[in-house]
């Protein structure tokens, strides 16, 4: 994968153009991955008309913010350069049911299966998902029945940070909504992905949900029994009205026997008590409250850092790619998640941190492992 | 995790069993769940042979079912032989176990978790480094394995229950698409109703037939389909049929929906089962139109001639016997005519058999054209043609329609531009004269024919003899009553009509003579009303009767009127109004020197036509009296409407007036009904004084007969008329003066 990488903190349509095709002459076959803040969302087109213009493939997301000079940024766009474009898929009208969850599965690990060769090399599948697709986990299960361990699954999830709709994923010839932008990059190792979060002593039963809906904790209605844990456990009183301000900071895990915790941050009330996640939460899953991390834990970055050398043979001097929950900035605060940013190049010694803010995020909890879909994670790979 | 959240995990893995009803997803689905909960990377089923030989601490067993290791993925389905340490003995958990696990992952794995799912095979959870956890992972999914094992089994069970039925299905679904096509091809018709008579099915072929689509019948009674050519008793008895037998078929007559009705050959069966009794009725038909078509071809063809579309002899039979027993109750007669044309043969042998063909059937439509409907013709084959006439009451009808036979076919025929002449021979035998059978009448009428054509053909000949002389004496009788005509050999006298009161002439009668003949108008008229010969002889009296009175009118003699007799065959089939107006205009002679007779006997038939007539000849101005008065049935009234001037009493009357005094009586009332009516009275046939004096007594008013002059010539009425003045005396009125 080349190195080819560039920030530009304005669209400029003529350096961009310049830019491209400087890029373009250097590697005839080569594919731009394009991340953009979502006050730039407009500027899709002017990518897309470049890119066409200069027969370059292109993909891309739109992210609520981008992570570009050690800071949070709404505007500009990161160019990613492939040497040689990778093939990809951009499946639309994602379905909610099992059965069209199956066959879109089918239908990616087809198209994967046709370029991953018999050679057996690594490879990593790189999924951007649209955050309003609500059955991302059953997406990630169905692809890993039918591929298995033959790739590393990384991602994550793009789109508005108001949980609008909003078309997010795009290339050369269109923008989609309610779709995935799958990457299959040949040569890689897979991403690294933390949350940091501990894992407490009490556990409950989400014993009524619906994808990403839960409806009753332990057969009581669901909200009524986070606004006791809360205050219980963290001595919080949250109401209807201050929700939105405080659950970013309560969030759900679901608790797995290996003590992996999948994070599921709260965004939204039903009128009927039903508490709305992001991400799925599988029926009759054991549930903790959690509580976020203090904003300078040193411990998630160092577990990133430590676990990506161990993948790549170092860090050092290398452009880390990084997604950075949105619910885990919203915790710790602008400055402290860009002081987090800031702190793992440093720790890293990294050449520059590319990235953007995510709605969630995709990853293994092992090399090799099972694809599972986290929340207030942050999920990093080399660039 | 504490151990009381091992339930959630047990619930969650038993779901996933009770979701699957299929063997090998259920395998996959649970193997993932597995992964997913206790944080393995990979997992494979492998199904162990029954019969387990490990003698060499090897074992093969097949790969059933793999999440997460993309190459096991690939060789599912497969046998893998793998040591019997990693795949026999009770669940396990081994973290260094790389030796025994190498030839399952290539080196990826060294730890597994081994779970045996009894009676099925075992279950592998693989991992290069084993999973943490709190979890109890040895003893806490035993329950659930054992119920893994029993869901596997009734999802094989099912699967080959579901193929078992699949396969049953395929061969209803094939059997049933073999009855559908059958069904939809049959020619036949099938309608089934249900037990309340409603239509619930039918075939193609139903809307063939009938017009109708199952849409616009589904619902209905099949009486839809009725042509109301049936009684209420027809189908009472096809319901009763049905109910008593369970099945009923015949002929029926339906409607389409186009209106056509058309015959049907139907069968009608009833079905039912011992628990609901009937449950439905089978109708299956066809249309039988075709077959009734051929039938009446057949019948056609049976009884009438191809060529020409005439009765043949099957169908004369038939109708001869009709045509007698008809005659038998009105006491009439039948004629057999057999007709043989002559040359025809010439015309086949030169111009061709399709030409003969042709002429034929001209000949054919000729004399259809000229008999009457209730008369029959018939081809008897080749050029021969049997002619029944019915109704018949006289022979000389008999000759009139023979000799008319005889000279229609005389006139050419016209084929293609070319005239063909051909002729026609006739024999004839009468019912019941010469026989009462077909056969002995037609074997007459051959001879009678052959007679016909031996003596020059062109002629017609009677099996009986006397016929044949009367016959022959009519016809020669009308020839020269025709070549009288044509030279004038006619004459009319004239026998004058006197005034009792003066003794003045005051007109004649007209009277016709045929000098030269022998005979009396009494032997040839009837002979000319036969022939409608008295048409043209009766327009000839016209004529010359005003000619000859406006010749003596001119000629300075008496003005009288002159009386011509009128025919009642000239009233039907002459234009008399016409004849009379001609007469008047071509002589000149004044209408009112005209006087018309008719007989009171003419009048009675066609009473409308007649008073519509009289006042036609009264608008000309001719005047109209009434002959033979007394003889026939007029009442009063008729009287009154007719608008007649004179009434002449007849003969019958007058010769008995003076001895019989019935007979004066009957004068004596004409007179007086006569007067009232404002009439003018004529005695007939005065032929003594005495006669003269009784009815001048009684108060006619005229008299003619030999007592006043017998019937004269032209030159010896003039001779009368200017040597007495027009007065022939009367000695009784001059006596008693």
């Amino acid at each position: 994968m080349s190195s080819a990488v560039r920030y530009f903190p304005r669209i400029d349509t003529a350096s961009i153009t310049e830019h491209i095709a400087s890029w373009k002459s250097a590697f005839p076959g080569m594919g731009v991955l394009a991340l953009l803040p979502e006050a730039e969302k407009d500027a899709v087109s002017i990518l897309q008309g470049v890119c066409s213009a200069a027969a370059a493939p292109l993909t891309g997301g739109i992210f609520p913010e981008l992570i570009a000079e050690d800071a949070f940024v709404t505007r500009g766009c990161w160019l990613l350069c492939f040497d040689k474009a990778p093939p990809y898929v951009l499946q639309e009208h994602l379905p909610t049911d099992a059965d069209g969850a199956m066959r879109v599965a089918e239908t990616l690990a087809g198209r994967m299966r046709e370029n991953l060769g018999a050679d057996g090399g690594e490879a990593t599948l790189f999924l951007l998902f649209d955050a309003m697709v609500p059955n991302i986990s059953s997406l990630l299960d169905e692809l890993y029945l039918k591929l298995a361990n033959r790739v590393h699954y990384a991602g994550a999830n793009a789109g508005s940070e108001t949980f609008q709709p909003m078309p997010c994923l795009f290339d050369n010839d269109r923008i989609a909504g309610n779709a995935v932008l799958a990457i299959l990059i040949k040569r890689h190792h897979g991403a690294i992905l933390e949350h940091g979060y501990q894992l407490p002593e009490k556990y409950y039963t989400a014993t009524a949900t619906d994808g990403n809906r839960i409806s009753h904790i332990d057969w009581r209605p669901a909200f009524d029994v986070y606004c006791e844990l809360v205050r219980a456990q963290y001595g919080v009183d949250i109401t209807r009205d201050n929700f939105y301000q405080y659950a970013v900071h309560f969030p759900f895990g679901i608790v797995r026997a290996n003590h992996n915790v999948l994070v599921r941050i709260p965004v939204a009330l039903g009128e009927d008590g039903s508490v709305v996640c992001v991400g799925e939460v599988p029926p009759h899953s054991v549930l903790s409250l959690l509580q976020a991390p203090e904003p300078d834990s040193r411990h998630t970055v160092d577990a990133l850092l430590d676990r990506l050398s161990t993948l790549n043979g170092g860090v050092s001097g290398r452009d880390l790619l990084l997604f950075y929950c949105a619910g885990r900035r919203m915790h710790v605060a602008k400055a402290a998640a860009e002081a987090e940013v800031r702190d793992m190049g440093r720790r890293g010694q990294v050449g520059q941190i590319i990235g953007a803010l995510s709605l969630g995020e995709i990853g293994a909890s092992s090399v090799r492992g099972y694809p599972l879909f986290h929340n207030a994670t942050m999920v990093t790979t080399l660039w | 995790m504490p151990p009381d959240h091992i339930l959630p995990v047990l619930y969650d893995l038993s779901l996933t069993i009770g979701n699957e009803t299929r063997p090998k997803p259920l395998l996959t689905r649970f193997l993932q769940r597995l992964l997913y909960h206790t944080s393995f990377p990979a997992g494979v089923f492998l199904f162990l042979p029954e019969m387990v030989d490990a003698a060499e601490g090897i074992m093969e067993a097949r790969i059933g079912a793999v999440v997460g290791d993309y190459e096991l993925l690939e060789r599912e389905g497969e046998n893998i032989r793998l040591p019997a340490a990693l795949l026999l003995g009770d669940t396990a958990r081994e973290s260094n176990a790389g030796a025994l696990l190498k030839d399952l992952g290539g080196g990826r794995y060294n730890a597994f978790l081994r779970l045996p799912v009894k009676g099925t095979g075992i279950i592998l959870l693989l991992a290069q480094i084993m999973p943490e956890t709190d979890l109890p992972l040895i003893q806490m999914f035993q329950p659930i394995l054992a119920r893994l094992a029993t869901a596997y089994r009734l999802c094989l069970e099912s699967e080959q229950r579901t193929r078992e039925m699949l396969e049953a299905s395929r061969d209803l679904e094939a059997q049933r698409q073999l009855m559908t096509s059958v069904y939809d091809s049959l020619h036949v018709a099938v309608m089934i109703t249900d037990s309340g008579g409603r239509i619930i099915a039918t075939n193609p072929a139903f809307s063939r037939i009938t017009g109708y689509a199952y849409e616009e019948v589904a619902g209905a009674n099949p009486r839809i389909l009725s042509s109301g050519r049936h009684d209420a008793e027809f189908y009472r008895d096809m319901w009763a049929g049905i109910v008593k037998h369970g099945h009923w078929q015949g002929e029926v007559w339906n409607r389409r929906k186009g209106g056509e009705v058309y015959p049907e050959w139907l069968s009608i069966t009833r079905m039912s089962d011992e628990a609901s009794g009937v449950t439905h009725y089978v109708g299956i038909f066809s249309d039988i139109s075709e077959q009734k078509a051929a039938q009446e071809k057949i019948q056609y063809m049976a009884h009438y001639d191809h060529l020409t579309g005439l009765p043949n002899r099957v169908l004369l039979q038939d109708r001869f016997e009709q045509a007698v027993a008809h005659a038998q109750r009105n006491h009439e007669q039948v004629a057999f005519l057999f007709l043989d044309l002559d040359n025809f043969k010439y015309i086949n042998d030169v111009f061709g058999h399709a030409t003969g063909d042709r002429v034929l059937c001209m000949v054919s439509r000729r004399l259809r054209d000229w008999l009457r409907v209730t008369d029959v013709l018939s081809r008897h084959g080749g050029d021969e043609f049997i002619v029944l006439l019915t109704g018949v009451r006289t022979t000389g009808a008999v000759a009139l329609a023979a000799e008319k036979i005889v000279q229609m076919l005389r006139e050419p025929f016209e084929l293609d531009g070319n005239p063909f002449h051909i002729g026609v021979s006739v024999g004839i035998s009468m019912f019941p004269q010469d026989g009462e059978d077909f056969d002995s009448l037609l074997r007459q009428s051959d001879m009678a024919m052959y007679h016909a054509k031996s003596s020059g053909r062109n002629a017609f000949y009677f099996y009986t003899q006397s016929m044949n002389r009367l016959m022959r004496e009519r016809i020669e009788l009308e020839q020269r009553l025709r070549d009288a005509l044509s030279t004038g050999a006619f004459e009319l006298h004239y026998q004058p009509q006197v005034a009792f009161a003066s003794g003045h002439v005051v007109g004649v009668e007209a009277l016709l003579r045929w000098p030269g003949s022998g005979m009396s108008p009494a032997r040839f008229i009837p002979t000319a009303e036969e022939s409608g010969l008295i048409i043209p002889l009766g327009e000839w009296v016209l004529h010359e009767a005003c000619r000859q009175a406006q010749s003596s009118h001119v000629a300075g003699g008496h003005r009288i009127s002159v009386a011509v007799n009128l025919s009642a065959v000239q009233l039907r089939r002459g234009n008399v109004v016409d004849a009379v107006r001609d007469a008047l205009q071509a002589s000149g002679l004044p209408p009112a020197f005209l006087e018309l007779e008719l007989t009171e006997s003419m009048l009675i038939d066609e009473v409308e036509n007649t008073l519509e007539m009289v006042r036609a000849l009264k608008t000309l101005g001719v005047r109209l009296s009434l002959d033979d008065f007394g003889t026939g049935y007029s009442n009063l009234s008729y009287l009154q409407r007719l608008k007649v001037d004179k009434l002449k009493i007849d003969q019958s009357f007058v010769r008995n007036v003076a001895v019989d005094e019935e007979a004066a009586a009957i004068v004596r009332a004409i007179v007086e009904m006569g007067r009232s009516l404002g009439l003018e009275i004529t005695a007939e046939g005065v032929e003594t004084e005495e006669q003269a004096r009784v009815l001048d007594a009684l108060g006619c008013h005229y008299g003619q007969g030999y007592y006043f002059e017998t019937p004269l010539s032209q030159q010896d009425l003039g001779r009368l008329l200017a040597g007495n003045g027009g007065v022939i005396g009367h000695t009784w009125r001059t006596a008693d003066a």
